[in-house]
């Protein structure tokens, strides 16, 4: 017997997400067609909305207690777009009413602390809005009953991130880093796209519950060939090595988003993914020996790596990927409920260490003064290498484990070089059928692009 | 099909074209704008009437009463094209409003209307002869118009001769006995007997087809056109496609017959929307990069339109429409902040967003529903149209999941080059943000675009008189006849 009635149930699980994506465009309407709005104004409606949406997820929470079944609701007769695809349908049980609260709880404490760590900060609007949309994002994930609606979700999460690591615009290396962070993101969801298409025309659905129940019936090859797909697409946000670097890199972006990006919400949607995938990829045990051979390699680099940084935020990003590695392993021996229960104190622990780490210097003053001078010293696993193994351990460490550089080598240099190819044989084919023109050299560079504009006016004019 | 009682269809073309010639020889810009204006808003009502008047009528297929002296129809209209013609009013009202004064002379003005007419010509033939006449003068019109001298050789050596062999394949059909490929009447394929006046014509169509949508090898015209000369002019008709109209209306019908050239087809369409997305990687000329986002859109609105499956026809003509507005959105923005800063390359505007906030956020929202983000009518038609390539084999599939990340990651790089990080010295300039006519012409773009994709409703009511007596799900896994299939796809035969 459910706390609640279906006929209210189901509206608070629609309400969450549906409420955040108006909020979101009612604001930035205001804001880009009347007036910015004002500190005191964003904030307030800020904090508001995430009330409410925690007070509603804590009530979808109660109800879901002592519940075996989900709470579902398909609106393909509301918003339908004929071919079976892109249906809003929403789904909720136990694991993600607490998931889902504990997300709400989190976004309305961070949006609080945020009003006054941002106060008067170039960008505070826009931090806001950005939080309304990431936290839609979050909310459609996480009550997806279909891969599909779960995938728009992914996307606005994705692409929050990048904005918010790019947060301050007027530094070279936050934008680099959101660039970096995109680059990953976007290649993992070519693999999502891939597995999310490739699932619908085999199963004729991506509905998660009629998903798991045909996955056994698929030829081998098919379900080492999506159970890898969704792998790689969650390999991103959760960032599992070899795709680990661009979360320290990420950590460029305020304080409070990177709070709640890369220590609460954001990297832990991956493991999300993965858990949703997993009677998938349970079709083919390979599947998941590899998802715990990623994890495991993912823990263990991050962990080493964490230890070698000298910036507590850059050294909590890699723990926290350390953690994460740990989670896919969890997930891959099928303690779910343990990765939930993982993912809810993981999340909440390095909220409180990301907050707290602009004030890290104090802290440590501080147990350095508890101490009495004494610092802390290294592990005790680390003590126990020869000196010759610590130092190279240390040197691959600080290399990130030549991670990022092999990357560079085999996939982006590539890729950028033959771009830079095809574009210079097309500037070339053009100049061989409409002859050599005085701009093309600095066209195809893009050193120095003329004014075309004024330099057509010019000729108007001329004529 | 029933004709209509008045030559509504004649007079929806005339209207722009009128006004095109008239504002060309008038002096006073402000005065050309404002005629501008109110053709194009005439027209995206009239549209508007028309797509209200498709959708509440029985039959699927409207003719115009004007025809060719021999009697076959000149014009005509469905539910496909239907959909199709607002949005290009809007594209025209778009440019027209938002080209700035100083930099256009009332001959630009009318240009815009011109093309304007000449593409819903296009859209509207129901004859491969009236078809090429406004190719050609589509062609004529645009070297005309075009005042770099780069610019006029490339149409003239490729673009006009490519329209005038169109021209041929239309003469042959008028003199031989080879059937119209557009004439409503058809009930299947085309090519009956196989024969070389045949198989000519096909290839004088595909050949069209592939150069003006930019298949490969034929890729390299567009962005090296939009590179320099009014941008309006090029990139209007650009992203508006007439040629997918033909490829759709023409070529598919024999395509779905014959499976090993719709493969043929669809890799090309896939291949090319994959090589255009990887160039654009490399891009820090914005012009170059919307010509190559261009390509991109038209390759994989093609991918939908050949997949051979009603999902992929459907997603076509979706991403069709809603590429259509996010490229003029997307040119718009980049003509407006060239026209403050005097650049549009990545590397001299660096920063722009510190002065220019809006402009920023309007090539990014513009940016990312060109890329196909959720919430937008790009991203249902990239599902869709996906679903499409995935019936054609799994090559296509990946080529095009793989063309839709990797603009994505295109357009927000050059975005971040762009508008963020340390700010240049041409992006100091004391300018204006966006003008206010600018910033509703821009709003007006996002409203579509957001509201079709949040309510696709609309424009599926719109779809369904052309492609609806069927069910998806039933053929969507059965290697349908080829019959099936091309009721499916085009059931005005």
């Amino acid at each position: 017997m459910s706390l609640l009635p279906a006929t209210l149930a189901q509206p608070l699980l629609v309400a969450i997400p549906a409420g955040l994506v108006l909020g979101f465009l009612v604001l930035s309407a205001y804001s880009f067609l009347i007036k910015p709005l004002s500190e005191r104004a964003i904030a307030r409606h800020t904090q508001l909305a995430f009330l409410a949406c925690g007070v509603a997820a804590a009530l979808l929470l109660i109800d879901r207690i002592g519940q075996g079944a989900p709470l579902t609701l398909d609106l393909n007769t509301l918003v339908h777009t004929g071919h079976g695809l892109l249906v809003p349908s929403f789904r909720i049980d136990l694991a993600a009413a607490s998931v889902l609260t504990l997300f709400m709880t989190i976004l309305g404490l961070v949006g609080r602390y945020s009003a006054t760590y941002l106060h008067r900060e170039p960008g505070y609007e826009r931090f806001f809005l950005l939080l309304w949309l990431f936290s839609a994002g979050v909310a459609m994930i996480l009550t997806s009953a279909r891969a599909d609606f779960l995938l728009i979700g992914w996307e606005l999460v994705g692409l929050t991130s990048v904005l918010l690591i790019g947060f301050f615009r007027e530094r070279e290396q936050p934008v680099l880093a959101g660039m970096r962070a995109w680059i990953t993101y976007r290649s993992c969801d070519i693999a999502l796209i891939l597995a999310i298409v490739g699932m619908h025309h085999e199963a004729q659905t991506v509905d998660w519950s009629a998903l798991y129940a045909s996955a056994p019936s698929w030829t081998p090859g098919t379900q080492w060939a999506f159970g890898l797909l969704l792998i790689i697409g969650a390999m991103g946000k959760s960032a599992q090595a070899p795709l680990s670097g661009w979360l320290p890199r990420a950590m460029e972006g305020p304080t409070p988003s990177s709070a709640l990006f890369y220590g609460a919400i954001s990297v832990h949607l991956g493991a999300w993914l993965l858990l949703m995938a997993r009677p998938i990829i349970a079709t083919q045990p390979g599947l998941l020996i590899l998802v715990a051979i990623i994890g495991a390699s993912t823990a263990f680099s991050a962990s080493v790596i964490s230890r070698t940084r000298p910036d507590i935020k850059s050294a909590l990003g890699w723990a926290t990927v350390a953690q994460l590695g740990v989670i896919w392993i969890e997930i891959a021996a099928g303690f779910t409920t343990l990765a939930v229960i993982h993912i809810l104190t993981h999340a909440l622990l390095r909220t409180v260490q990301l907050l707290r780490a602009p004030m890290a210097l104090h802290d440590i003053r501080a147990r350095h003064a508890a101490s009495q001078g004494a610092y802390l010293s290294a592990s005790a696993w680390t003590k126990a290498l020869p000196a010759s193994a610590q130092q190279r351990l240390y040197a691959i460490a600080t290399s990130n484990f030549h991670m990022d550089a092999l990357l560079q080598k085999l996939i982006i240099a590539p890729v950028m070089g033959l771009s830079r190819s095809l574009d210079r044989m097309d500037q070339g084919f053009a100049e061989r059928v409409a002859g050599a023109d005085h701009d093309q050299a600095t066209l195809a560079n893009g050193e120095q692009a003329p004014n075309h504009s004024q330099d057509h006016s010019t000729t108007r004019a001329t004529r | 099909m029933t004709t209509l009682s008045v030559p509504w269809l004649a007079l929806l073309i005339l209207i722009p074209a009128l006004y095109g010639a008239f504002i060309s020889r008038q002096e006073d810009i402000e005065r050309a704008k404002l005629h501008a204006t109110i053709a194009s808003a005439i027209t995206i009502l009239g549209s508007l009437a028309l797509v209200v008047f498709i959708i509440t009528s029985t039959p699927q297929t409207w003719l115009d009463p004007l025809t060719w002296p021999g009697g076959h129809p000149l014009l005509g209209i469905d539910g496909f094209a239907a959909a199709l013609l607002p949005a290009l009013g809007l594209m025209a009202l778009a440019w027209i409003i938002s080209t700035p004064k100083r930099l256009a002379t009332p001959t630009d003005i009318g240009t815009m209307l011109l093309m304007l007419a000449t593409t819903m010509g296009q859209l509207l033939s129901m004859s491969l002869d009236t078809f090429a006449l406004f190719s050609v003068l589509w062609a004529l019109i645009a070297s005309k118009s075009d005042t770099e001298p780069f610019n006029r050789r490339l149409r003239h050596r490729l673009l006009i001769p490519t329209s005038i062999s169109l021209l041929i394949a239309a003469i042959i059909v008028e003199v031989s006995t080879v059937q119209d490929p557009l004439a409503p009447t058809l009930t299947q394929g085309w090519i009956t007997s196989g024969s070389t006046l045949e198989w000519l014509v096909f290839g004088l169509i595909a050949l069209n087809v592939i150069v003006r949508l930019g298949f490969i090898p034929t890729q390299w015209w567009l962005p090296s056109l939009m590179s320099r000369g009014p941008l309006g002019q090029i990139a209007m008709p650009a992203a508006a496609m007439p040629a997918a109209w033909l490829l759709y209306r023409a070529l598919c019908p024999e395509l779905f017959i014959r499976h090993e050239l719709d493969t043929i087809a669809v890799w090309l369409a896939a291949s090319s929307a994959l090589v255009a997305a990887i160039m654009a990687l490399s891009q820090h000329n914005l012009r170059r990069l919307l010509g190559m986002l261009t390509l991109v859109q038209s390759g994989l609105v093609s991918v939908g339109l050949v997949s051979g499956i009603s999902q992929g026809s459907v997603g076509g003509l979706m991403l069709w429409l809603a590429s259509a507005l996010a490229l003029t959105g997307l040119g718009v923005t980049i003509q407006a902040l060239e026209s403050r800063l005097g650049s549009c390359s990545t590397l001299v505007i660096r920063g722009a967003g510190a002065n220019l906030p809006q402009h920023s956020l309007a090539f990014l929202l513009f940016g990312l529903m060109a890329i196909g983000m959720p919430g937008t009518l790009d991203f249902i038609g990239d599902e869709l149209i996906f679903e499409g390539a995935i019936h054609a084999g799994i090559g296509p599939t990946i080529a095009s999941v793989l063309a839709v990340g990797l603009s994505g990651i295109a357009m927000l790089k050059a975005w971040s080059e762009a508008f963020i990080g340390p700010v240049s010295e041409a992006a100091k300039a004391r300018v204006c943000d966006l003008r206010r006519q600018e910033r509703l012409v821009l709003s007006l773009l996002i409203v579509a675009i957001i509201g079709f994709g949040v309510l696709p409703h609309g424009l599926l009511a719109i779809e369904a008189r052309f492609v609806a007596p069927h069910d998806p799900s039933a053929q969507q896994h059965t290697a349908a006849p080829a019959q099936q299939l091309i009721s499916t796809a085009a059931p005005r035969h």
